[in-house]
This record gives C-alpha cells, structure tokens and sequence, in this order.
C-alpha cells in the first residue's frame, strides 16, 4: 500500500515534469523570457490584488459580526478591573483596526493601480524629510498615548490587594488544581514542599502534618536501608542515633529483606533516594522544632486551612489569589475574570480582583443564553450532555501531558450562598468554626441567614444546618465585626 | 584568502583553474555561493518538516480524536495508535514545528542562504573574509538539523516542552516523557545551532566591515546588506546568552544544580533542588528569544527593500530612514524581552518599563511600512513573483505587526497572554513576513544562484494560493484566541465555551492542508528549474547591484577580472535625465549629476 502511494507519487511528479517541459518549449519558440513578465500578467496580478483585499475585508467583519467575534471577542468582563481592561482594549481596538484599514488598502490599491503597462513611467522620489518626520512623529505620539492609558489601567490591576481582600491559595500541580481557604481568620499557614504527602496534599507545616511526615520518612528510609543491607555508608551519623533512640519501633520498621540481587542501577538509584530522604527528614526534624519553640503561634495558622476542589466566591469583594506549584510552571487563567498569573514552583505570585457577576446572574444573561444554546445544539449533535454555564480557572502553561484538562470549576455568589457554603460545607466535623479567641464566628450580613432553615448540602448529603448550631451563637452581636475575612 | 588577494591587488584568475573534486565542490565547498545552496536546500527539507508537523497537529485540533491513516502512517502505532494523534505527540510536534521553523528555517535558511549569496556579491568582495568558517557554520547547522531529526525518533519521544523549553517541564524527565534523552538531543542540537549561528555571524560582520570594494561606503550599500549586518550583530550579541541559557539547564539535568529548580515535588518524591528560579531561565531565553524575532524578520526586510526598488523601478523612499529604522529596531529588540513575561510574577513596576520599550518599536516598524507604501506610489510595477511575494510580506508585517500593540500592552496581555492571539499575531508578523522574504529571495535570486529562471506562472499560482491560505489560517485564529483559548492544548473539547469556535478551527486547518499542499508547487518548481529551467541572462531583473555585473556561471572568486569599482547608491532608478531606467552602482557619475 506504502509502495503503491510512492509509486503513484513519483509517476505524477515525472508526468509533471514532462508537461512542464513541453509547455517551456512551446513558450520557448514563442519566443517567451521568463525574466519579461508581459503586461498581461502584470494586469492580472494587479487586479487580483484588490480581489483579495475586498475577500480580507468581507472576512473580517464576518468574523466580527457572526457568533465568531460578535458573542465570543473576549465575552462581557465579569471583574471589576476587567472593565478597565476592557475599556483600554476597545481604545487599542479603534487604532489597531484603523491602522489595518489605513495600511492594507494603501498597499493593494498602489498595488492595483501603479502596475507595468506601455508607456508607464516610475517617478524618482528618493526621499523626503519632512513627510518622513511626519511619519516618526505621528506614530510616536499614538504611541505615548497608548502607553500612559495602558500603565495607568496595569497600575490600577497590579496594585496590592487590600487588607480586606479575602485570601485565596491556588496550589497547582500535575493535573489538577486545589484551592486552599483560610479557616480561622488567622492568615493561610506556610508550607512546605518536603511536607507533602498523601494527608497533607500541599505541605502545610502544621504539627500534625510534621509529625506525621516524619513517621513516614522514618519507615521509607528504615526500609530503604534494610533493602541496601544496611549498610552503614550511605547513612548520616545522626540518623543512626536517632534510630538508637527509637528502640522497639525502628527493628520493626527495618523488617524488609536485604535484597543483593539488585541491578547495579537501581541500586544506585535506590542510594541516591535513600540519602535523599534523609535530608528531607533533617529539614522536616527542624520544623517540628521550629513548631516546639514558636512562641508566636506562627505555625498555627495551617491549622485551621481547608483544601476544596471548587471555588466559591463571594460577589463584589475583592479577592487575593496567592499561587504556588508543586512541579512545573502552570499559569492560572480565568478568561472571564481577566486574570492571569503564573504559578511557579518555589516562589508565591499573586492576583487580585473583584468579580461582579454571579455564576447565577451569567446564566441569565441574554447573550450567555445564546451561546449556550449554540454550544449545547453543537454538543447534542455530538451526542455530548447538555450543559450549564460555569466560570473555570484553566492551565494557560504547557505543564504536560493532560495539560487541556487541568480545570477548577469557580463559582461566584452573593455574600449569603458565600457564607453559607464556607461556614458549613467545608468542615468535617460540621461545626460553627471558632475565631483565634475561641469564640464562634459571626458575620455582619444583611439577610440574616443565620435564622433561615438553611438546607445547604454538605458533601453530597442534605442537612438541617440550623439543629446543630450552638444556642449561644444566635445570640451573638453580629453588628460587632469580628471576622474581617467574610465582612466587607 | 581572498582578503589577501584584494590587499595585494591580485586578481583572482589562479581559482578557478584549480581542479575540484566533487567533494571539495559541493560537499565541503568553501565558496560562498555554493554554502548558501547548501544553507537554502537544508532549510527547503527542515522546512517540508515542519510544515507535515504542523498539518499534523492541526487535524487533532480541529477534529480531536478522530482517526486519520497519514498520522498512523507518518507517525506509527506508537504515536498514533488506530491514527487517534497521541498527546504526549501533540506536545512534541509543537515543540519540534516551532524549532524547526524558528531556528533551522528562518534564521539558518534565511539568513544563512542569503547573507552568505549576497554578502560578497553584493558588496564586491571574492568570498567571504573566512571561506573555512563559513563551510564550519554550513556543516554545524547540518549536524543541528540532523541531530533535531534524529531526536524525533526516540523511544521517549522528542522534546515536549514547547519551543520554549520552560523549566522545571523541560529539566525532569517525569513530568513529561519528551524530557528525557528528546530534550538532551534537543539541547545538544541547538548548542551547535548555536555555534553555527556565530560563525557565520561574526563572518558576516567582518566581511561587510573589511571587504566592501572601492567606493562602496556604508551609505551606498544596498538595504539588504544592512540587514543582514544588523541581524548578524544582533545574533553575536544574544545566541551566547541562549547557549549559556542552555548549558545551565544542561547542569540542572545531568549534574544536579539548581539554577533553575526550586522546590519541586514531583511523582511522589521531593527533589533537592532548592533555591533556583526558573523566572532565571525566561529572562536568559528571552534575552536571546526577542532578539530572535528580529533575526529573522530583518533579513526579510531587506530582501523585500531590493525586490520592491527592483521592481517598481524607483529608489527605495527614504533611503537612510531605511538603515535609521534598521538600526533602531535592532537596538531596541534587545530591551524589550520582558513583554514575554508580564504574567511571570515578574515585578510589576519592570513590566511597566516592558511596555514603554516594546511599544517603541512601532515607531521604526511604522517608518518602514509608510516607506514601502511611498515606494509602490507612482511607480511601474512588475509582477515577478518575487514581486508578488514582497507585496504580500508588507500586507503580513502590517496586518500582524498592529496586533502587537495589544500584546505589547501589559495590562491586555493578562487577558490574552498564550492564547491564540498570540499564535495568530508571531505567526503573521514573524512565521508569514520572514517566509515570504524568503520566497521573494529565491525567486529573484534564483537566476544568481543557479544560473537559470524559475516558472513564473507556478510562481504565481504559489503566491495566490499562499497568501489567500496564510490569512486563512492566521486570520481567524486572532478570533479563536480572543474567546480565551489557550495554545498548545491537545484538544477542545474539555471546556464547553470553546464548542463555538469549533468550525473556526477546521476552517483553519482545512487552509492550512491546501497552504502545504501548494508549498510543493514552490518545491517542484525550485529542483524542475535547477536542470531544466530556462537559462539566465546576466541581469534578469535589470538591477543595480553589484551581484549583476558578475557572470552566470559561478566561478571562484565571483568576477574573472578586476572587481567592479562603486561610484553611487544602489537605487538609481528611473533617475531624470538617465536613457536606461536603471543605472548600475559601477556606473561613475556624469559631470554635475547629484548622488541622490
């Protein structure tokens, strides 16, 4: 089959050749040069120049007008920055398509009109200095005025959030996003990367998470050493020490057979992870220490973090994403939100924004409908579920193989669905959340949803929130503020 | 050798006598025609290349996970089990087409054809200042090309990492596969990419520093030779960042350091690596990456300043504006990589500056683009296609060149930062005006190169097809990327907002298929005309430069006598007063006439 195709393939480009060897010859005894381009041709090429030009045109306003550019040119902001970028995008628009415009039809229409024809003469014109400035100076003055609005606008977005603004973690890594909230109103506790394991996804150093790291180090490395015959090269002398100190747990630990069959590779391999995980457990031993002595509760603010798969936010207060990555670079981009921002491994980067428009308040919008409906109809013809509107945070860095499929759905509320999703949903024992004084939270809100019958879902389950609230807590002052994270 | 010559005053009759094996003449050639031969078949094949991977890449996006036999055929069962693309394969053929087409195509086929072709042509010298250097920079750029080939065929796959290359991706082999022994070859090839890209370079600067014949002032040679000085400078200038870049990543992988790796857990294991950036890497491989934009757009340039005179028989407007904008873009590409990096987490405050530098670059590019339009104005245009071409490359270089306003915006860049917008925009202003440039070159120097015409109707059949499929394909992607969707995904189908740009894309791709296709009309007609085209008077195109005083054939050391002497500019067309409409450069002055 392979060969046939070649076959084929060669015998058209030989057939080819001979054709084109015929043609040359006949135009040859015509006494055609190839160098002469006749006028004929000159015309041709000429006229097909505003052909394309009118095709260009016609092109790009379908593409405006049509569901193409008219529903989905960078869908209506749902942020609150988002307008003044787009605002200055709409002003770079009006100078970018004129100068589009300006250029291309200049060029095609010189192009038609000034083509070979007899009697044709070209007029010298070398240069001249003062249409030359105009043309440095025109363009430098746009340009200055695109540069002041659009830093004016970067300014504004880059600004630090506010004290106010409710503090966010996106933690990125191979392919999946996890969004981390601040429990307790105590700040979001620090992290790790020696810390994580499969209890503690994102390395929060927090005691429960060191101790518990450090049990597991012990066991790999106690392991990973039987296996190497427990050899007692490749081992730091204050392990052996601390292994001394464990007495009946570390024989129990070393149970795993001496394996002297291994390749040579992997035991090298083996090596170089078992050295490994021994200075991870010396950095790990030094946290648990920096807890002991931390005076300051400086470690206790991890405590109270609680890692969802889904985002909610409240409508209309700003909102402070803090990004870290496990692995590789990934960038968070919420299209919608006009928010993008790398995260990038070993260093926190920062995004804030307001949203303005609820996940609810999209669905009702009349152009959203309309692209729904269009994206649904194309989906039922695929044989694809309908679906909802739903704000997503996408990967926009090449982070790997599943890198189109790294998404967190975002959902953005009013304060009370807010309020009511972070105070019950997201706690496994389901209780009223304490402040640092011990005292329940309250919040400062107008719809009085600690009254209501709230039926919220609670991981998957239904459940009469209002039976298990404490009695006390309805009889908090709620017009004294002390949780600044939810108020405001 | 020829340097010699010329100070000793000696002509150069003794070269061509000498006996040349086969290898000496076209394998291991030292003369500087033959090199760019060899420059420009090279980047024909890595061309064919990258283009079948882009076909490739682009049947996935625009029907994702539907079976085509040509993937299964082309790629095997590995990458593409029952013709479904792999995605693990999606992310190598992009990495491999943007390589490929930036480095070995665009600044190797580019640059290395036509400086080489035209440097000592044009300025009337026997060769290049170093005819040995100039053979080593061929015969690196062939062992990068090959080795970049080679790397496509190992069991891991090749480099995945995108063009880019952006660590900790590209430096861990278990974040993605192509990060293996694909990315050390990878690596490997473009270190002596590298090497290849500085010999020819510092050649270069060099030859049209020293060996300019008499009377040929820097303000007398023709745009094309500014272009390729500048862009040889701006490439001794930036590839030794990226090859320092490279070899830091080099240590990170096989030795352990941490320039660019910082806390790093991956596959359940904690690295070491601590306190590197690899915020480090952006900032090196873009200092290099910019720069590179200008690598390859500024020889384009050039080419199309000599076609347009050519062939509109007018000076080219604004001659020293020409050589000011030349100048400028090429010392302003190298303050303005941070626009790649405004979403980084870099600091805010340094982008802003970003967007200040960035932005006037627009100012040079516009001079250039108004002098071009004054140039077509009132003239007599003749369509050869090499005319076809430079028009189209203007129309290219405005059309993506305003998009760029927008990216260059800082503020905007957030919103459509490595979406397709951005594909849309490098693709137009620098993948469609570079290769056009290119096209325009061939055509009009083929006769130079091998004696004989090209076809002029395929000519133009390429040209039509070539400009209405490369505005098919880079036109609406602007619009694809404006509904936010992001590059370098396997497929679409994951967010349910992205279904309406669905038919946009296999418009996309169905251009892109006919655009590759047509490409082989080019390539028939470059090797049919190589033995079989018509034969070449001296000066075809009826040219002032110096390349048409010298003989069809090619001999060693380019003029059998004396070399010509220079006694005006290049662009004396249509001049009042002259009974040719074209005056060459070695023609002296007459008695009162004003040079320009």
């Amino acid at each position: 089959m392979k060969l046939l195709v070649i076959i084929v393939v060669i015998v058209c480009v030989i057939a080819i050749a001979q054709l084109m060897r015929v043609y040359e010859l006949a135009s040859r005894l015509r006494g055609n040069k190839e160098e002469e381009i006749s006028y004929r041709d000159n015309r041709i090429n000429a006229y097909l120049f505003p052909v394309f030009l009118l095709a260009l045109y016609v092109s790009f306003f379908w593409l405006v007008s049509s569901s193409y550019g008219g529903a989905i040119l960078l869908h209506p902001s749902s942020s609150a920055h988002g307008e003044g970028i787009d605002g200055l995008l709409n002003f770079n628009w009006i100078i970018v398509v004129t100068v589009f415009f300006i250029c291309n039809t200049l060029l095609f229409w010189f192009a038609a009109r000034y083509y070979d024809k007899p009697g044709a003469k070209a007029y010298y014109y070398p240069h001249n200095n003062k249409l030359e400035l105009i043309w440095t100076v025109l363009p430098a003055v746009v340009m200055a005025v695109i540069i002041i609005y659009g830093l004016r606008i970067w300014n504004e977005v880059t600004d630090e959030a506010s004290e106010e603004a409710i503090n966010i973690e996106l933690y990125a890594e191979q392919f999946k996003w996890t969004a981390r909230y601040d429990g307790a109103n105590d700040g979001l506790g620090e992290a790790n990367y020696t810390l994580i394991n499969m209890s503690n996804p994102l390395g929060l150093i927090t005691e429960s998470g060191v101790a518990n790291r450090i049990d597991e180090l012990d066991s790999i490395i106690l392991r990973q050493w039987a296996i190497l015959g427990m050899d007692s090269n490749y081992v730091q002398p204050n392990m052996l020490e601390r292994w001394s100190d464990m007495g009946g747990r570390y024989s129990e630990l070393t149970t795993a057979a001496h394996d002297s069959t291994m390749p040579d590779a992997d035991r090298k391999d083996l090596i170089f992870k078992f050295e490994r995980n021994q200075r991870h457990l010396a950095r790990v031993i030094d946290f648990q220490n920096k807890i002991e002595s931390d005076t300051l509760n400086r470690y206790a603010a991890g405590e109270n973090d609680f890692l969802v798969q889904e985002i909610h936010i409240p409508v209309g207060q700003e909102i402070n994403l803090q990004m870290r990555s496990k692995d590789v670079i990934h960038s968070a981009y919420l299209p919608y939100f006009r928010v993008q921002m790398n995260c990038v491994p070993g260093m926190n980067t920062y995004f804030k924004f307001t949203p303005t428009r609820t996940t609810a308040e999209m669905r009702d919008d009349p152009l959203v409908i309309d692209n729904m409906k269009e994206i649904n109809e194309s989906r039922a013809a695929k044989g694809l579920e309908e679906v909802e509107f739903d704000y997503y945070l996408l990967c926009n860095k090449i982070c790997g193989v599943s890198h189109y499929n790294m998404k967190l759905k975002v959902i953005v509320e009013s304060e009370c669905d807010y309020k009511k999703w972070f105070e019950f949903t997201n706690f496994e024992t389901r209780e009223r959340r304490l402040d640092s004084n011990g005292q329940p939270v309250t919040y400062d809100c107008e719809c009085d949803w600690e009254n209501e019958d709230a039926t919220v879902e609670v991981e998957g389950e239904t459940s009469e929130m209002t039976d298990e609230l404490p009695e006390d807590t309805l009889s908090i002052e709620a017009a004294e503020p002390i949780d600044t994270t939810a108020t405001e | 050798m020829s340097a010699e010559a010329q100070v000793a005053g000696h002509d150069h009759h003794e070269d061509h006598h000498h006996h040349e094996t086969f290898v000496s003449k076209y394998i291991f050639s030292m003369d500087h025609k033959m090199i760019s031969k060899q420059f420009l078949i090279t980047a024909i094949i890595m061309a064919v290349v990258g283009m079948a991977m882009s076909t490739f890449f682009r049947l996935q996006l625009a029907w994702p996970g539907e079976s085509f036999g040509v993937l299964n055929m082309f790629l095997g069962d590995k990458w593409a089990p029952d013709g479904v693309l792999d995605p693990n394969m999606y992310l190598a053929l992009v990495t491999i087409h943007g390589t490929i087409m930036v480095f070995m195509v665009l600044t190797g086929g580019l640059s290395g054809t036509f400086s080489n072709l035209l440097i000592p042509l044009q300025i009337g010298a026997r060769d290049m200042a170093s005819g040995f250097l100039n053979m080593l920079s061929y015969w690196f750029f062939f062992i990068s090309s090959a080795i970049m080939l080679a790397s496509c065929f190992v069991e891991s796959g090749p480099a995945s990492a995108g063009w880019t290359i952006y660590p900790p991706l590209s430096a861990i082999p278990e974040a993605i596969p192509g990060s293996g022994l694909g990315m050390t070859l990878w690596l490997v090839s473009m270190a002596i990419f590298i090497a290849s890209a500085l010999l020819g370079g510092l050649n270069y600067i060099v030859t049209v520093i020293n060996l300019r014949t008499k009377g040929m002032k820097m303000t007398r040679l023709p745009l094309t030779i500014w272009a390729f000085f500048v862009t040889a400078i701006i490439g001794v200038l930036s590839f030794p960042v990226l090859l320092s870049c490279a070899l830091l990543l080099i240590f990170d992988r096989s030795f352990g350091t941490s320039f660019y790796l910082s806390d790093i857990n991956i596959a359940g294991e904690a690295l070491d690596a601590s306190g590197g950036s690899p915020i480090l890497f952006e900032h090196l491989f873009w200092f290099l990456g910019h720069p590179e934009v200008y690598i390859v757009l500024l020889p384009a340039l050039g080419i199309t300043s000599e076609i347009v005179a050519t062939n509109t028989r007018k000076p080219i407007f604004g001659y020293r504006a020409m050589i000011g904008s030349i100048l400028a873009i090429g010392f302003l590409s190298f303050i303005v990589w941070g626009h790649h990096m405004y979403v980084t987490g870099m600091n805010p405050f340094i982008g802003g500056v970003f967007v200040f530098t960035t932005l006037l670059i627009a100012i040079p590019s516009a001079v250039k683009v108004f002098n071009y339009l004054t140039t077509l104005w009132k003239g007599r245009i003749r369509y050869s296609p090499a005319m076809l071409f430079s028009v189209g490359l203007v129309s290219t270089f405005v059309t993506g060149g305003v998009t760029g306003i927008i990216l260059a915006d800082s503020a905007l860049d957030i919103a459509v930062h490595d979406t397709y917008f951005v594909v849309a925009h490098f693709h137009i202003v620098m993948g469609m005006s570079a290769i056009f440039g290119m096209f325009a070159g061939v055509y009009h120097w083929f006769p130079r190169m091998y004696g004989r015409m090209m076809n002029t109707k395929l000519g133009y059949l390429h040209f039509w097809v070539t400009l209405v499929c490369a505005f098919g394909v880079f036109f609406p992607m602007h619009f694809v990327g404006l509904a936010g969707a992001p590059r370098r995904y396997y497929q679409y189908t994951e967010f349910p907002w992205f279904e309406q740009s669905m038919d946009l894309n296999v418009i996309i791709t169905w251009f892109a298929i006919i655009g590759a296709l047509v490409q082989f009309v080019f390539i028939f007609n470059f090797f049919y005309s190589i033995w079989r085209g018509q034969k070449a008077v001296q000066n075809p195109w009826r040219g002032n430069t110096l390349e048409w005083t010298a003989p069809v054939e090619h001999i060693h050391g380019n003029w059998p006598g004396a070399i010509p002497e220079v006694h005006r500019w290049p662009y004396d067309y249509s001049k009042p007063g002259a009974e040719e409409d074209f005056i060459p450069q070695t023609v002296p002055l007459k008695v009162g006439e004003e040079e320009h």
